[in-house]
């Protein structure tokens, strides 16, 4: 009776993994038709005319700093040096004082200013406004630590710009990022409410470096573009660019916890109008989270993606649909990113145990590997077909073969580490 | 029962690797084949400059220029595109007359009718930049005027920029008033192909897209001459100004200190800086300052004391522009209960007072 009963379980988790598999691989096939289009529209040039062009709105580039460390000042002078015919930064210091704001001032040259904190979103007041003696735009907030929401929407009620942009301190960008991002909402500006931007990093060597490239593939192709292509799904991943008209952001009641979290009520938000708002996805290179390069980056990139859905799902209550803000997306996402590989790893014990036991027959294993392993390889392989067919032209053949015998190997071990990682980072949160 | 689940599973498993290894062998050809053309390109794309550059500077061999076509079209075409942005002129006709000789025109032409869109639009784009000079254009035929009303929008595209650059003023007329209809991007783009003919479009085009019936080609028209950052000849500005369509009367607004204002101009401006829309008064309280209209400084000292923080800084910059009574009315100011009219006057005063220490 045990034995049946355990036989009938694994055999229905193997169904269960079989059309997740089924579904990932549909999901990818669409990504690769919206970034086909996509690609197919973005034929032309614009950059040199926009640049130029006082009818571009202007952007407040919206920068939370909490510390003065080397990487942060760069990363604020990285801002300062975008391509844009109107651009600021709005620097907001969280909490920090003494030596580390010293070294703020004198790297930015900045002197107080008696500019205004009141806006229209809630935040605490500023201790101190700042201004840069260099001739760069900018406005730097020095403020007492008041959490995420508290800092971003005083960066907002600063801002002069009619759309904030907001980068991942962690990304790399190209000067000419905000240029290419702003197109959407030129083409379309009383309906598109926000530009997400991302393309995967160029990739490392080394299997690990490879394996990265295969799970960026995955994300460009599904989280990305395949969410992109149905309306009102898409949400920034780790290193995205994010582009929000302030209007909507106003309108939203500014932010509730970080730039996700006000992405997806705002998607939220659009969901329930019965005007077509929606958010645009921009395939130009634009911005990009370094590839990993070893094993515990790549164990790193994996948790840090899973506390920031977590970290979002924890704040659903104050955003727009909670659950279902992104449709049916958010929930695949969920089970995409912890069930499944709850429910791969709990199989893979089951059968094991069993057979061990003598409780189930190794033609179940035998299953089991069919299911995880073999579909696992193929998914990841059709994501490279698919990847690669989104580039009209054709690309690397040595990164592609790189990568099939990456697709084989990343299903012999890894995988199955992974799982580990994807469970135990949604847990801790 | 588990037999049958397990041949299933790799039935359907299998098929569809086979279905994936079709597809890698494929793509994987298709790669090779690219790394080819790109190699290629490495090699001849410098010797094309090369050679395009002595022809430009008046070299009239070209034997070499059309061994390196006979090797690879494509090549010659992007080179010869690359100078797009770069030459003018003389140096422009002679770069779309190499064009003729190797025959690229009627490359493009066939590319032009095929049902590709890529390849469709990169025709159109380089045909558009070679039909400046007319015997391409003539050779070309009526293809970019036939895409004048193409479905493709960005084929469209090319064909308004390339009548921009070659079309008569009639044509430019035409041109205007379709712009005035597009997205705001293609606005933006055709803004700046259609700057140089501000004043001749100012004559008779731009009078009449202000006096139509549709609010939006007045909205859009007005975004495009204050896009165009010239002095215009616009008559009675008064009356958009006026207008009962905001967006109207916050455009002209930005748009006066571009065209020659009459008194009752002036008038409007002052009573748009008193109403109550914060929008509307801080374009007008913009305008002052750039006019420096020092009969508005009553208007710009009331616009101070808002309570909108937008509002009483754009009024405090206007006031900083008007030297030496706005200065006066500044530092007045500075003194003032309220922090965010003391703020932003403190603010535009410190900073006008830097700019002259300048």
């Amino acid at each position: 009776m045990a034995a049946d009963i355990l036989s009938i379980l694994i055999e229905a988790a193997c169904f269960i993994l079989l059309l997740s598999s089924a579904v990932a691989v549909w999901v990818a096939c669409k990504g690769c038709l919206v970034l086909r289009k996509l690609a197919r529209d973005a034929t032309r040039d614009d950059v040199p005319i926009l640049l130029k062009s006082p009818r571009v709105p202007a952007v407040s580039v919206v920068m939370v700093a909490r510390d003065a460390s080397p990487r942060s000042r760069a990363f604020a002078r990285r801002i300062l040096d975008l391509y844009f015919p109107h651009h600021e930064l709005v620097l907001v210091l969280d909490g920090v004082e003494g030596d580390d704001m010293d070294a703020w001032t004198r790297d930015l040259r900045l002197v107080p200013t008696p500019h205004s904190t009141a806006g229209e979103l809630p935040a605490s007041p500023a201790l101190a406004v700042y201004e840069s003696t260099d001739p760069s735009d900018m406005v730097v907030f020095q403020k007492e630590r008041g959490g995420d929401a508290d800092a971003w929407n005083a960066g907002v009620n600063a801002s002069a710009g009619q759309v904030i942009a907001i980068f991942d301190p962690q990304t790399e960008f190209a000067p000419e990022s905000l240029l290419r991002l702003i197109r959407p909402m030129l083409y379309d500006p009383d309906l598109v409410f926000a530009v997400c931007g991302w393309t995967p990093a160029p990739p490392e060597t080394g299997l690990a470096g490879s394996i990265a490239d295969i799970e960026a593939t995955r994300l460009w192709l599904g989280r990305c573009a395949a969410f992109a292509g149905w309306r009102n799904m898409l949400a920034p991943v780790a290193g995205s660019t994010i582009l929000v008209r302030r209007d909507a952001i106003v309108a939203a009641g500014g932010f509730t916890a970080g730039p996700l979290e006000l992405f997806l009520h705002l998607q939220g938000r659009a969901r329930q109008s019965v005007k077509p708002y929606r958010a645009a996805l921009v395939v130009e290179p634009s911005s990009f989270l370094a590839s990993p390069r070893t094993w515990s980056e790549l164990r790193q990139w994996n948790v840090n993606d899973q506390r920031s859905i977590a970290g979002a799902l924890r704040h659903r209550d104050k955003i727009m649909g909670g659950r279902s803000a992104l449709g049916w997306g958010l929930p695949a996402i969920v089970f995409q990113r912890f069930w499944r590989p709850l429910l791969e790893t709990a199989t893979y014990v089951a059968a094991i145990a069993g057979i061990a036991l003598g409780l189930a027959s190794p033609l179940v294993g035998l299953l089991v590997l069919l299911a995880t392993v073999g579909a696992g390889t193929l998914v990841s392989m059709s994501s490279v077909v698919f990847r690669e067919l989104t580039d009209l032209q054709g690309s690397d053949p040595v990164r592609l073969k790189r990568l099939f015998w990456a697709s084989i190997t990343e299903n012999l071990g890894y995988r199955q580490l992974r799982n580990l990682w994807l469970v135990g980072g949604y847990l801790r949160r | 029962m588990i037999l049958l689940e397990l041949t299933v599973v790799a039935a359907l498993l299998g098929g569809f690797a086979v279905w994936t290894g079709g597809m890698f062998a494929i793509i994987l050809l298709r790669a090779f084949k690219r790394q080819h053309e790109l190699r290629l390109s490495a090699e001849l794309q410098p010797q094309m400059r090369e050679e395009l550059v002595a022809s430009l500077a008046g070299s009239a061999d070209q034997t070499k220029l059309k061994e390196l076509c006979l090797r690879s079209r494509r090549d010659v075409s992007e080179a010869l595109m690359s100078f797009q942005g770069t030459v003018a002129g003389g140096a422009l006709d002679r770069l779309c007359e190499i064009s003729m000789e190797l025959g690229l025109i009627r490359d493009w032409c066939a590319d032009a009718r095929s049902t590709r869109s890529v390849r469709r639009r990169t025709a159109f784009a380089r045909l558009s930049f070679v039909c400046a000079y007319e015997p391409c254009r003539r050779m070309a035929g009526d293809l970019l005027e036939a895409a004048l009303d193409d479905p493709d929008p960005e084929v469209r595209f090319c064909s308004w920029r390339s009548l921009a650059r070659s079309g008569t003023i009639p044509e430019i007329e035409k041109l205007f008033s379709a712009a005035l209809s597009q997205p705001l991007l293609i606005r933006i783009l055709l803004t700046e192909e259609l700057r140089r003919f501000a004043v001749p479009l100012c004559e008779r085009a731009v009078i009449l897209a202000l006096k139509s019936e549709d609010k939006g080609r007045v909205l859009a028209c007005l975004e495009m001459l204050v896009a165009w950052e010239r002095s215009v000849p616009v008559p009675d500005l008064r009356f958009l100004i006026d207008s009962p369509d905001r967006r109207i009367r916050i455009q002209a607004l930005r748009l006066a200190p571009l065209v020659p204002l009459e008194r009752a101009d002036l008038s409007a401006i002052i009573q748009a800086l008193l109403g109550e829309d914060v929008e509307l008064t801080t374009a007008a309280a913009v305008a002052c300052g750039r006019l420096q209209f020092e009969e508005a400084l009553p208007g710009l000292a009331r616009c101070l004391r808002s309570k909108d923080a937008g509002l009483a800084r754009a009024a405090a910059e206007a006031l900083a522009r008007i030297q030496p009574r706005g200065w006066t009315i500044l530092r007045e100011m500075c003194t003032s209960p309220n922090p965010l009219t003391a703020g932003a006057a403190a603010e535009a005063l410190e900073r006008a007072q830097r700019q002259a220490r300048i």
